[in-house]
């Protein structure tokens, strides 16, 4: 069988890697001069330091590090929250945190009810009682401390707001052990030379990838789909879309459909040297769900001042830059320099209008026995380790090719 | 082995039968019987004394060691004698062998040796203490382990704590081995993240009795602490003596004395009755966090918590992760 891929991200860039050790041809066929997507690393003061918007959890993906010779680390990020007043404050109180653990029961409950929806890495059968905003659904059920966690977690990773996001995304994303293992401290991991790095070692062992090539049309050709850039095309027995297109590019009207039914969200990221030493990333409650007020910062140690990525929710100007830097000087950062500011569109999902409860799970099927399918975070959440499952998943439906004699 | 390791033993002997006990720490009968007949004759001051170590009248101090040391990293491509003039312009007259002996203990009489020692992010741990009079609330913390037998099913158990020592701010976790990752753990898990929101900001940190830990790995251990203490933006210095018991650690041992006394004294115990580890662990964060967090104790006469200390002694806000509120398991 030979697949083509469009988008060289990690999700694309993965499920081809896959699917080649299985026997298979590939072709990825990626929009920009480089790949990557959101794994983008620079060096910043000696250190890597990502650019873009990623993170990974501890679990699945660390066979294929070790696989890839990849260097990593795990390390617990320590995580302060900044008040109105630009001081620190406990994220809850000791009291608050008694009142979580209570809810928090309650809660594993109330979701095993809508327990097929949440099974695996994919988006899936969604309940429609999980249609509503989970700011609507959480106060319904009266779960005010989970509330109160969620919300800055959802805004800050550039979700959207409390009362807009559907419970169903929130949940996807913030699985009942992700919010435990955030609130528990536990490890994330960390690439050594950034998560770039793991995209060249992908890269390495592919053979045919098209830089620079945006797909302009997906359409089938008898059996086979034929897939045209602007500098040329291929045909494929079955192409995977890991990356949003444009309406219309896929000749399908079924895929099409779906597709046009996809939003992203604007968000940026803005890269600071700074004269401080040990700084902890912090979370900005004021500026919750507000669009361009930074809503967080992760930090990178360095020598002579750490190095900070800050997040903001909203599209990028000069002024929106600007009020990021002014919010993270006043919260007691002595900025050396600003290093980048990058613009990405993120979390693909559905608005109310036109998510419904059987959306991702028609889609899976189709994409499993037709010739076209969607991967990656077109169809699940977000965390490098998720998508790595995710992927990992769609690809064991495949059967190992055939040998040529 | 330090005193408390050797009566470790000998209970251990009169537990499960003296010839597997000695098998297992690979010591000869003869000796435990030798011990014991010490700790019959005088109590813990037999097993305290060790071998007596020649030790010369002049031999330098550990404050000129830790000088020549600091001198060693501002100029790595120094020999002894330009070390030697330096020090004396500094004021401190120190002969030029005396200079390349303490190089020579410490592994740095090469010039390649001396650039690596002040280039990499460091691997090497200082033989000598510190002089613990000097730090202030958070800055010198100690680490060390305390075993405490073998229990089934979890085999044997270590205790291994971290105590900042003017404030007093302690965690310990209990693990199956000996190893100085397991410091790693502890400090990534459980100090690190408290310290940093709490802004303590440590300069020192003191491997204690490390002598018990293997030596393979220790290197590779060292560099794993220092790599995380550069993760976190500390500057600190690693100190792990490894030989006998110097005067200064005995400043400290009351400290470590104390906390024993206050925070794990029931551990022995409760391992004694034969619940679940699990159930021993959780019963340990629960005690250390009533420790850290409101036993009073007596700070030079104000009763004050170890927390409490800190936040007053800085001016810094109390401020804790979650999960210092729940239970967590390791």
């Amino acid at each position: 069988m030979h697949i083509g891929i469009v988008g060289g991200g990690f999700s694309g860039l993965l499920a081809a890697y896959l699917l080649k050790k299985r026997g298979h041809g590939v072709t990825v066929y990626e929009k920009d001069e480089q790949l990557g997507g959101h794994c983008r690393s620079l060096i910043v003061n000696k250190e890597s330091v990502e650019l873009g918007t990623v993170f990974s959890f501890n679990d699945g993906i660390r066979s294929l590090l070790l696989e890839l010779d990849v260097s990593f680390r795990e390390q617990c990020t320590c995580r302060s929250f900044i008040d109105d007043e630009f001081s620190m404050v406990e994220q809850l109180t000791r009291e608050e945190v008694a009142r979580l653990l209570e809810e928090l029961a309650r809660f594993e409950k109330i979701l095993a009810r809508f327990a097929p929806g949440f099974d695996g890495a994919d988006y899936g059968f969604i309940h429609q009682d999980l249609l509503i905003p989970v700011g609507e659904f959480l106060s319904h059920y009266e779960l005010p401390t989970i509330a109160k966690i969620l919300a800055p977690h959802l805004s800050a990773y550039g979700f959207g707001a409390f009362q807009e996001v559907q419970a169903y995304y929130a949940f996807s994303v913030f699985k009942l052990d992700t919010i435990l293992s955030f609130l528990r401290g536990e490890k994330l991991l960390f690439m050594n030379e950034g998560f770039a790095d793991l995209i060249s070692r992908l890269a390495a062992n592919l053979a045919d990838i098209r830089y620079g090539s945006a797909v302009r049309s997906v359409e089938r050709a008898g059996d086979r789909i034929a897939v045209r850039s602007d500098f040329g095309e291929g045909e494929h027995d079955k192409v995977l879309i890991s990356a949003p297109l444009p309406a219309g590019v896929i000749k399908d009207p079924v895929w099409d459909g779906r597709m046009s039914k996809i939003r992203t969200n604007p968000y940026f990221v803005c890269i600071y040297e700074t004269e401080n030493r040990n700084l902890v990333t912090s979370y900005f409650r004021a500026n919750l769900e507000k669009a361009d007020g930074v809503q967080f910062f992760h930090t990178w140690p360095g020598k002579d001042g750490c190095v900070i990525a800050a997040y903001a929710y909203g599209d990028m100007d000069p002024s929106a830059v600007r009020r990021v830097s002014d919010d993270i000087e006043r919260s007691g950062v002595s900025i050396r320099r600003l290093v980048c500011a990058k613009r990405w569109r993120i979390f693909p999902h559905l608005d109310r209008e036109n998510l419904t409860e059987t959306f991702y799970s028609e889609l899976a099927a189709d994409g499993r026995s037709g010739p076209i399918g969607f991967i990656g975070g077109l169809v699940a959440g977000p965390s490098v380790s998720n998508l790595y499952n995710s992927v990992a998943g769609f690809v064991e439906g495949f059967r190992p090719a055939k040998k040529k004699r | 082995m330090n005193g408390a390791e050797k009566l470790n033993i000998l209970l251990a002997g009169q537990g499960d039968g003296v010839k597997a006990c000695c098998a297992r720490y690979g010591i000869s009968r003869t000796l435990y019987y030798r011990w014991l007949r010490r700790y019959e004759s005088r109590g813990m001051a037999g097993l305290e004394e060790g071998r007596k170590r020649f030790c010369p009248a002049n031999k330098t101090s550990p404050e000129l060691v830790e000088l020549i040391l600091d001198v060693v990293r501002n100029n790595p491509a120094y020999g002894p004698r330009e070390l030697s003039y330096r020090l004396q312009e500094m004021g401190r007259r120190v002969g030029e062998s005396a200079v390349y002996n303490v190089l020579r203990r410490e592994g740095l009489s090469t010039r390649a040796q001396r650039r690596s020692y002040v280039t990499r992010k460091g691997h090497k741990a200082l033989e000598a203490l510190p002089r613990f009079d000097g730090y202030g609330s958070g800055e010198c913390w100690l680490f060390w382990t305390s075993y405490y037998g073998r229990f089934e099913p979890a085999g044997d158990l270590y205790a291994y704590t971290i105590l900042d020592l003017r404030s007093r701010i302690a965690c310990t976790r209990l693990y199956a081995d000996l190893d100085i990752g397991r410091f790693a753990d502890l400090l990534e898990g459980v100090a690190i993240p408290v310290a940093r929101l709490l802004k303590l900001e440590p300069k020192c940190w003191c491997l204690l009795e490390a002598g018990g830990m293997k030596t393979v790995g220790r290197k590779r251990g060292y560099a794993e602490l220092y790599d995380l203490a550069y993760r976190h933006s500390f500057d600190v210095k690693l100190h792990a003596p490894s030989g006998e018991a110097s005067p200064s650690l005995q400043s400290v041992r009351q400290a470590m004395e104390a906390y024993h006394r206050r925070s794990l004294a029931d551990l022995l115990p409760l391992l004694k009755s034969g619940a679940a580890l699990r159930d021993i662990k959780t019963r340990l964060q629960i005690r250390l966090r009533d420790y850290n967090m409101t036993e009073l104790q007596d700070f030079g006469g104000r009763p004050l918590a170890p927390l409490d200390y800190h936040a007053e002694a800085t001016g810094r806000r109390k401020i804790l992760p979650v999960w210092v509120y729940m239970e967590r398991d390791y």
